[in-house]
């Protein structure tokens, strides 16, 4: 069954659960949950773009081109992250261009204590 | 196969070209602002409580009232599409000029939120400290929050003068079905650059918990 377009009172319940998943999220964020913060902020997050992308950008009636076009930018993004996870927990830790000098020399000085002199 | 003819039911049109077109530009930006997210993550990941340190200075409620803004503007640039739908195009237009000075308003506020910092010292630059103390990922912190705001900003700003010209243009009947494609494709830019802050909001404001 084909679905109709938005329409205001559609429209008006997608804003209100909007802002009040904003309002849930700002409240949480004044108790100390530990890493259950973090969880909820990011979850709140995910579930207020799923809203806006499905309603508002009208995924929810979209064809199945369009629906294949925002899947391929959605799994793109996914490898993107995936790689780059795998790259970043199997990389030493390197001195990074943005610490200072003094937090590079213990490093240096470890390398040098760990090179045999001839 | 029976054809009926009569009244077109209101159902939602088939895939322009704009809208494909757009969805594929959209697809590219989420890999654009994905990999901005994920050097966060990586830095974040490595230094925690430098980031948590750094989050507390910035203004949790200018970003609060901002993402509320943000996502009112985006329920008026719908309210736009379904009201051109219905063919009245004079309160499509009123609609387009809310979301046009709703993001104004994130704009200005974002501005004063980036004066105060900048008076803070919180400017990545030479010497940069936090409450007196050298803090390099903290200082990395505010480097990727000035690129992904600005950035982000850069976005609006381009989406509030596509808003504004199209409003001035929908009152010409003569290209209807066009501002219909148009408004669509539009709103579809619109709403993605409001979902790219409703993922920033949480990452920049709530890394610690605001007591």
């Amino acid at each position: 069954m084909r679905r109709t377009a938005n329409n205001p009172v559609r429209i008006l319940a997608t804003w209100v659960a909007l802002l009040t998943l904003l309002v849930a999220s700002a409240a949480v964020s004044r108790w100390h949950l530990g890493i259950g913060n973090l969880v909820a902020s990011l979850g709140i997050a995910l579930a207020k773009g799923a809203i806006v992308a499905w309603i508002f950008m009208g995924l929810r009636d979209a064809s199945m081109s369009i629906r294949i076009a925002a899947s391929i930018g959605a799994a793109l993004l996914l490898v993107l992250v995936a790689l780059s996870t795998l790259d970043m927990t199997h990389r030493a830790d390197l001195a990074a261009p943005y610490q200072r000098p003094e937090q590079l020399a213990p490093v240096i000085e470890q390398r040098h204590a760990a090179t045999p002199r001839r | 196969m029976s054809f009926v003819f009569g009244p077109a039911r209101r159902t939602v049109p088939q895939p322009s070209v704009a809208a494909l077109g757009m969805w594929v530009f959209i697809a590219s930006e989420a890999l654009f602002f994905g990999a901005l997210l994920f050097a966060y993550g990586v830095t974040r990941w490595h230094s925690p409580a430098a980031f948590a340190a750094a989050s507390a200075k910035t203004d949790f409620w200018i970003g609060t009232v901002n993402t509320a803004v943000l996502l009112t503007s985006s329920a008026c640039v719908a309210m736009a599409g379904d009201r051109l739908r219905h063919g009245t195009s004079r309160a499509a237009e009123l609609w387009l000029g809310g979301a046009v000075l709703l993001g104004s308003l994130f704009l200005a506020l974002k501005a004063i939120e980036w004066r105060s910092e900048w008076t803070h010292g919180l400017f990545p630059g030479p010497s940069w400290t936090l409450d007196g103390h050298p803090r390099p990922a903290a200082e990395l912190f505010f480097a990727w929050y000035f690129v992904s705001t600005g950035l982000h900003a850069v976005h609006l700003a381009i989406g509030i003068a596509f808003a504004a010209v199209l409003a001035t243009r929908l009152s010409r009947a003569s290209e209807r079905f066009e501002h219909n494609e148009r408004l669509h494709a539009f709103g579809l830019y619109w709403h993605f650059v409001d979902v790219v802050w409703i993922v920033l909001y949480p990452l920049i404001y709530l890394v610690a918990p605001r007591t």
